[in-house]
């Protein structure tokens, strides 16, 4: 138990600290790396005191309290890291099927026209083109959108990640 | 052998359960079963770290108490868990789903040349955007159609709930 909780308390710390950085910073856009970047120190900081630990003689490895559950609670650290980042994303990108959901509840209920209406409006294309285009995977050339070679590492993820999963282009 | 490491075993086996039952079965999901599939295999592969931590505890792989070996089943359940929402979220969830990951493919495949915004449109535009989206979310049981209109039938589903969760950490980091 204190290994599971020790490690909850230290990611819901790292989570305190990235929501006082993105209240402090004055700079738009996301902060998912400075949260990366304080997860690994904490996880440091946890694996040390894991180390550590064992040697104070102060937990009881066949108590309940004391079970070494070290790398179970370490891995659910690791792995609660992206699904934080996956919901932060989530306050400040909106996709398209939440848009037909908000759609249909603003209006109690919607046809086709209005639904496709809405998502012509916000012109998802358009701004997906544009962050394309920021994060350096597309480059816009005389009017055409053009492939970067970091652009083809992704589509050739992509293309393997369709050949194993063996399904039709998704979208 | 060590409790730990037999959790995590646990957890990891059953993720590649998981992973192999995902990559064979879902060849033939039709968009409109997609998320209800998904949903259900996920839930479904939860089952096995418990089954197999009522083994090791059987066989006694480990000398630890019940009480332990509930607590490890549950940490085994939660590993497997956010190692199959993270797949789902990161890898799975962008290919099928992501405006993103098409544009970058259609542009891949013009070539050098590149694509302009009408040839783009040509290939993918709202309306495939919005002709998938509606056809996950009816057979999800999300929405309903009847006489030609949409309607919400179900208030608590993932998307409501995680734009909920987005929106209470929105209100704290506070933009």
């Amino acid at each position: 138990m204190f290994y599971l909780i020790l490690a909850m308390l230290f990611f819901i710390g790292t989570v305190i600290a990235h929501i006082i950085y993105c209240r402090k910073s004055g700079k738009p856009g996301l902060h998912a790396k400075p949260f990366v970047n304080m997860s690994f120190v904490a996880l440091g900081i946890y694996v040390a005191l894991v180390l550590a630990l064992p040697n104070t003689g102060t937990l009881d490895p066949h108590s309940l309290w004391g079970l070494p559950f070290k790398i179970s609670a370490g891995a659910i650290f690791f792995l609660l890291v992206p699904m934080y980042l996956c919901f932060y994303v989530l306050t400040q990108l909106t996709s398209p099927s939440k848009r037909i959901l908000s759609v249909i509840s603003q209006f109690k209920e919607a046809g086709y026209d209005d639904i496709l209406s809405c998502v012509e409006k916000e012109d998802f294309i358009a701004s997906r083109l544009n962050d394309l285009c920021a994060s350096g995977c597309v480059i816009q050339k005389n009017g055409r959108y053009i492939i970067t070679s970091e652009g083809q590492k992704v589509a050739a993820i992509l293309n393997t990640i369709q050949i194993i999963l063996g399904r039709n282009v998704g979208g | 052998m060590n409790i730990d490491i037999l959790t995590v075993g646990a957890a990891v086996f059953s993720f590649v359960i998981f992973l192999i039952v995902h990559f064979i079965s879902f060849r033939w999901v039709r968009p409109e079963r997609l998320l209800r599939s998904l949903l259900l295999c996920v839930i479904a592969v939860m089952a096995l770290p418990v089954v197999l931590m009522l083994m090791f505890f059987i066989f006694k792989a480990a000398q630890e108490t019940p009480q332990s070996w509930i607590l490890a089943a549950m940490a085994a359940v939660a590993i497997q868990g956010l190692m199959s929402f993270m797949y789902v979220l990161c890898i799975f969830g962008p290919y099928e789903t992501s405006v993103r990951m098409r544009l970058i493919r259609e542009i891949a495949w013009a070539g050098s040349e590149g694509v302009s915004i009408q040839e783009l449109s040509g290939r993918y535009n709202a309306k495939i955007i919005v002709d998938l989206r509606l056809r996950r979310l009816v057979g999800s049981g999300d929405i309903a159609l009847k006489d030609g209109r949409y309607r919400v039938i179900q208030k608590g589903n993932l998307f409501f709930i995680f734009d909920a969760i987005a929106g209470v950490l929105k209100r704290w980091i506070g933009r």
